[in-house]
């Protein structure tokens, strides 16, 4: 299969996958926006106005925005992560039958995620120039997005190949993400004494990309930069090579 | 070989089997063995020319599908060396990979993608296939509303349509009505004149033979026979007729009622000497045991002759309807003469059914399978063996 058919179905696939996400229900792709929002208000209104509000976020009574800033990023990511993982197993039709370059059926849900993502973004720059609070630099966003789909992307490959192979997985996936969630920057900022516990997390350099990007602040230290790059280039290399290595195995097992 | 279109050789693939999820990640931690290995195909080798259409037969589990998967590309052999030329090989199978909440033209327009159809080829084909599938309004409805036969139509459209190197028909024609088969048979034999190469697995033998020159039986894993379709398929006949007499016996499926009992059925020529190969008079009698013990049982016969490969009921004659020859109790020999029967090749047995004189309810039956068998060509199809003279004459 050339690169270029390749690349048509790939765009035939996330054209099906954006369209069958929300068919069937009532409100359609409203849900898109309905989802995150429900999210924010529930947890603006737990950690930034029921818990002592504004010492969590940077810059006192901006706690909604910097919320915003770090939950949309995690949202793409915990989607694309649990609907990659199982994407392979969903499709056993077509990969059992059909020969073709099955780690695009993985591709899918983390280019749809990012796709999601961007509306939202967008959606939240408006917000932020309404509301006069844009203080970000734009031309680090898709940098950041491109970060971002690399590492779920990566990660995806080996979850699902794993997946097939392990059902197991997808339950170990759904706690590492709450544990995640929390040992990520995402409702709160990293204190400096604390700094060793989120370090390791390629995702803490990616949010302070985005709100570095929207609500503005620092970029994050040049080595966490590198680390984030590093992760992203290794979870790639990795998962790509796995993946096509594994594949003739996930035939015969999914 | 220069002009093969499939070239398999020493072709194996072996599945391994856990009992438990659990035992796979034990053989990781252990490094034990902890699954069986099935080998599906051993050692199969053969080769299909361009053009050319190769039949593939066997019993279930025999390893057709995983040989199919192998040339489509969608599985890889564990050992072995296949070659096959040609893009694109399109599988044809009940359930071909389409979402059920999609629309049959989405679905036919991402098949179509996943077969490597480039966009330009898309806007060409996508109609052609469309128009072939001869949904019309049911195109735009999600394919779970479909039924079967609507269901093979699609797929069947989809994987004809986009003109594939290699086409491979999975036992996908049986269903559909009568009119679409007949459709897409006559697509498969036009593909067949442009030159395409097609590899047709079915359980009809009919189909084999007509569809294709050349057929290959699969065993248990391995090449049975591989040749002449008319020749293979006659054997894998006899190979499945041979089967069913070592399973079956000589007969019965004994009484249903319990009051009568159909003790012997057994087939002789004109002479009375058992019959095992209808002579050239065409004279065949049936001959029964009956017994009744209940009094006051009413009840009458029927003979049936049976095609042995399919139980197909040729003919089945019958005392009329409302004629109480037999009431119990008491035992009867009778005996049914069976004249000019023009049957044609295979082997036959004979079934007699003890009924309600109505007809309505059966109270005992007895086979006697394969009781005899009919002589004629290999080219010879079907049941009935006619008396027939070709005429012809150029017409200026």
């Amino acid at each position: 299969m050339s690169a270029g058919s390749s690349a048509f179905l790939a765009y035939q696939l996330i054209k099906r996958d954006l369209s069958v996400r929300f068919t069937g229900s009532a409100l359609g792709l409203a849900w898109a926006v309905l989802q995150p929002l429900g999210l924010i208000v529930l947890y603006w209104f737990i950690f930034g106005i029921m818990l002592p509000g504004g010492k969590l976020g940077q810059g006192g009574g901006d706690y909604v925005y910097f919320l915003i800033s770090g939950l949309l990023p995690w949202l793409g990511f915990s989607e694309a992560l649990v609907r990659g993982t199982t994407s392979v197993v969903e499709n056993a039709q077509i990969v059992k039958r059909l020969p073709f370059r099955s780690e695009l059926l993985v591709l899918v849900p983390s280019a749809t995620a990012v796709i999601f993502e961007l509306v939202a973004l967008v959606l939240f720059l408006a917000l932020l120039l309404f509301t006069g609070r844009f203080q970000g630099a734009l031309w680090i966003l898709p940098i950041a997005i491109a970060l971002q789909f690399a590492v779920q992307f990566g990660l995806s490959l080996v979850l699902a190949v794993a997946y097939v192979i392990f059902r197991d997985v997808l339950q170990l996936l759904s706690f590492g993400l709450s544990v995640l969630f929390f040992l990520s920057p995402i409702l709160f900022e990293v204190r400096p004494a604390f700094e060793i516990v989120f370090r390791w997390n390629p995702l803490t350099p990616l949010m302070g990309f985005y709100r570095y990007g929207t609500i503005g602040g620092h970029l994050p230290a040049w080595g966490e930069i590198a680390y984030l790059v590093g992760f992203a280039l290794v979870a790639m290399t990795i998962g790509l090579s796995l993946f096509r290595r594994a594949q003739p195995a996930l035939v015969d097992a999914v | 070989m220069p002009d093969s279109v499939v070239y398999a050789e020493g072709l194996s693939k072996t599945y391994q089997i856990y009992e438990k999820p659990a035992d796979r990640l034990l053989e990781l931690a252990t490094l034990r063995s902890r699954h069986r290995s099935f080998p599906a195909l051993a050692g199969v080798s053969f080769d299909v020319q361009a053009g050319e259409s190769l039949g593939i037969i066997g019993q279930n589990g025999a390893g057709k599908s995983t040989l199919l998967k192998l040339i489509a590309g969608v599985a890889k052999p564990t050992t072995g060396r296949l070659a096959t030329r040609g893009t694109v090989a399109s599988i044809l199978e009940l359930g071909a990979g389409f979402h059920p909440e999609f629309s049959g033209r989405d679905n036919a327009a991402l098949n179509a993608a996943i077969l490597g159809l480039s966009p330009a080829e898309m806007r060409r084909k996508l109609p052609r296939i469309l128009e072939f599938s001869e949904l019309g309004p049911f195109l735009d409805r999600p394919v779970r509303t479909y039924s079967s036969g609507m269901y093979m139509r699609l797929a069947f459209s989809v994987a004809v349509m986009v003109d594939p190197a290699v086409l491979i028909v999975d036992e996908a024609l049986s269903v559909g009505d009568g009119y679409f088969q007949k459709k897409c048979v006559d697509r498969i034999r036009q593909m067949q004149e442009m030159g395409s190469t097609i590899l047709f697995c079915s359980h009809s033998l009919y189909m084999v033979t007509t569809l294709c020159a050349r057929t290959l039986w699969l065993d248990a894993g391995k090449v049975k026979r591989i040749g002449e379709s008319v020749d293979v398929v006659h054997e894998y006949e006899s190979f499945l007729l041979e089967r069913s007499r070592r399973t079956s016996g000589e007969a019965t499926v004994g009484e249903i009622a319990g009051d009568i009992s159909i003790d012997s059925v057994e087939v002789v020529a004109f002479d009375g000497s058992p019959l095992s190969l209808l002579a050239d008079d065409r004279v065949a009698s049936v001959r029964a045991r009956v017994r009744c013990s209940r009094a006051g049982q009413r009840f009458s016969l029927a003979f049936a002759v049976v095609r042995a490969a399919d139980e197909l009921r040729c003919c089945l004659v019958r005392s009329a309807a409302g004629d109480q020859r037999f009431e119990g109790p008491g035992s009867w020999e009778v005996e049914v003469a069976l004249s000019d029967l023009r049957l044609a090749r295979g082997d036959y047995g004979v079934v007699v059914f003890a009924e309600t004189p109505d007809g309505l309810r059966l109270l005992a039956r007895r086979d006697a399978m394969p009781a005899f068998r009919a002589e004629g060509t290999r080219f010879e199809a079907g049941v009935l063996r006619l008396p027939h003279r070709w005429e012809e004459a150029r017409e200026a």
